[in-house]
């Protein structure tokens, strides 16, 4: 049966997969090729002035990316089971439906790790080319609150497009909002190294939200 | 005999809208149980409550044993489930529904599945969202013949079909129905195809149900009499005799369950006089109409 949801899902979103795979080695390679012109046009020295000392992040490109990612995934993978209704489809399988809701957010959660991972190899493979570990170790701390933001708005897109009322939508995304508006805030490096536990604490918490349209889904909620 | 089906005092309303109040009945195992009525009556609420996608304001609904609300994912296996417009994921072709599908039911027949897909002509990666509706209503019983359950609930099959695609549907599911010894609850706006199929019904007026009883007996019991009224235009009260009534002019149809003698003796002991009174046989969907109304 797990097996067989796997299947489904990985139909509605290999496209999405694959462009999102396609997306995230793309701008790694403008970063890779933007930085290698930056230190073949510049000398050493200023290259450095400029994005350690001015604190420019040289992959600032990729903050919105793994969220929209998110977006596009959880669209494409939600939308298909609310046109004509189709989750009652889900629901009626002999599975349970909060195991099939969270294997299907599971599952999309890992194309965004999937994502994540990467980037996250793509910017150390990049910064190791160029820069002392150090300076690579912090682009990758740097990253990861954008990465984790990508969960929370994977979590609260799925949620918006899951629930049926209006009403309950505006709740989440006034719910969501805030918290994913909060990991978007850096000015420079390293900023959110002593909060990121507690974020990555808040976004598992938010991960329980998912299941609540689909409870009203199941026990009762149509129309 | 063993009920799959037991409702007891449901009542559902959508805010202030009444839908029905103190629903009873029951759908006995082996039996291919109709829910008539006209749009807004509640057929589809009816369906919704008992696969538990709805919980009705109050009253209770059993079925196979366990209370519609709260089915196990066990006994959903037993149930086999067509929504109106057969929806499915018409994302996938009808290969990869069917691989989907068997993976869920111990008891999966794609011999069944696969023959009916042949009798359509279309290619195994054909797409289900490329098939015409009445492509897709082959597909998704189909799937649910496959899937070999006690019960089948059939919410509106016949809707966007073409009257071929309806024989087809229909021929293949009698013969399953009955080859396998299932129980169906089914829903359809064309009531002319049920009277071939359906052995007990249900009638759904506005908030109640107007008549539980075999198709048969219905049919036999029910009559439709036109007569010519002479004089001054009577308005008719519905009551034990008269079911329902119409006029254009002077020219009257009562409908009812009495005999074509208690109802002339109604007429003259209200003093009503009648000329050319005559019984019209119908048909079940004359009937229905009779006994619902036009509007």
């Amino acid at each position: 049966m797990i097996k067989a949801i796997f299947f489904k899902e990985w139909l509605k979103i290999r496209w999405v997969v694959f462009g999102a795979v396609l997306l995230a080695l793309g701008f790694l390679t403008y970063i890779g090729l933007n930085l290698r012109q930056y230190f073949k046009m510049n000398d050493p020295i200023n290259v450095w002035i400029y994005f350690i000392q001015r604190k420019v992040l040289y992959y600032s490109i990729l903050k919105f990316i793994p969220a929209f990612i998110a977006v596009i995934l959880a669209i494409a993978q939600f939308t298909p089971e609310m046109v004509k209704k189709r989750y009652r489809l889900t629901f009626h399988l002999p599975y349970s439906e909060t195991k099939s809701i969270l294997l299907m957010s599971g599952i999309g959660l890992l194309i965004v790790l999937l994502v994540a991972v990467i980037l996250l190899v793509g910017l150390a493979i990049i910064g190791s080319n160029y820069f002392p570990a150090e300076v690579t170790y912090s682009s990758l701390i740097t990253v990861l609150p954008w990465l984790l933001a990508s969960i929370t708005v994977y979590l609260a897109t799925s949620a918006i497009v899951l629930d049926p009322s209006w009403k309950y939508r505006i709740l989440y995304a006034l719910f969501f909002i805030p918290f994913i508006q909060s990991l978007f805030l850096e000015h420079g490096y390293l900023e959110y190294q002593y909060s990121l536990t507690a974020y990555f604490l808040v976004s598992l918490l938010f991960g329980v939200v998912i299941l609540f349209p689909g409870y009203r889904l199941r026990k009762g909620s149509v129309k | 005999m063993e009920n799959v089906i037991e409702c007891v005092n449901l009542t559902h309303s959508y805010g202030n809208k009444l839908i029905y109040r103190d629903l009873n009945f029951s759908v006995q195992k082996g039996k291919i149980f109709g829910i008539l009525g006209k749009n807004g009556m509640g057929k589809t609420t009816t369906i919704n409550i008992l696969m538990g996608f709805l919980r009705p304001t109050s009253g209770n609904c059993y079925v196979l044993g366990e209370e519609s609300h709260n089915l196990s994912p066990l006994t959903r296996a037993r149930i086999g489930l067509l929504f109106e417009g057969h929806v499915c994921y018409e994302f996938m072709t009808v290969a990869q529904i069917e691989r989907f599908y068997s993976r869920f039911f111990s008891n999966w027949r794609r011999d069944l599945y696969f023959g009916l897909i042949d009798r359509l002509g279309v290619s195994y990666d054909h797409k289900i969202s490329n098939m015409s509706c009445g492509q897709r209503s082959q597909v998704a019983l189909g799937l649910i013949m496959a899937q070999d359950p006690e019960l089948m609930i059939l919410d509106d099959y016949s809707m966007g079909l073409d009257a071929g695609y309806r024989m087809l549907f229909i021929d293949y599911l009698i013969d399953y129905v009955r080859e396998n010894n299932k129980t169906v609850f089914m829903t359809s706006h064309i009531i002319q195809d049920l009277e071939q199929i359906i052995d007990d019904a249900i009638i759904m007026g506005r908030q109640k149900i107007l008549l539980q009883m075999p198709i048969s007996e219905f049919l036999a019991t029910f009559h439709q009499y036109h007569f010519d009224v002479e004089g001054r235009l009577p308005d008719l009260t519905i009551d034990d005799t008269v079911a329902n009534w119409e006029n254009i002019k002077n020219h009257y149809t009562v409908y009812s369950f009495k005999g074509e003698k208690e109802v002339k003796q109604y007429l003259e002991n209200r003093g009503i006089s009648f000329a050319d009174f005559h019984e019209i046989s119908m048909n079940l969907e004359h009937a229905f109409i009779g006994l619902t109304g036009k509007y």
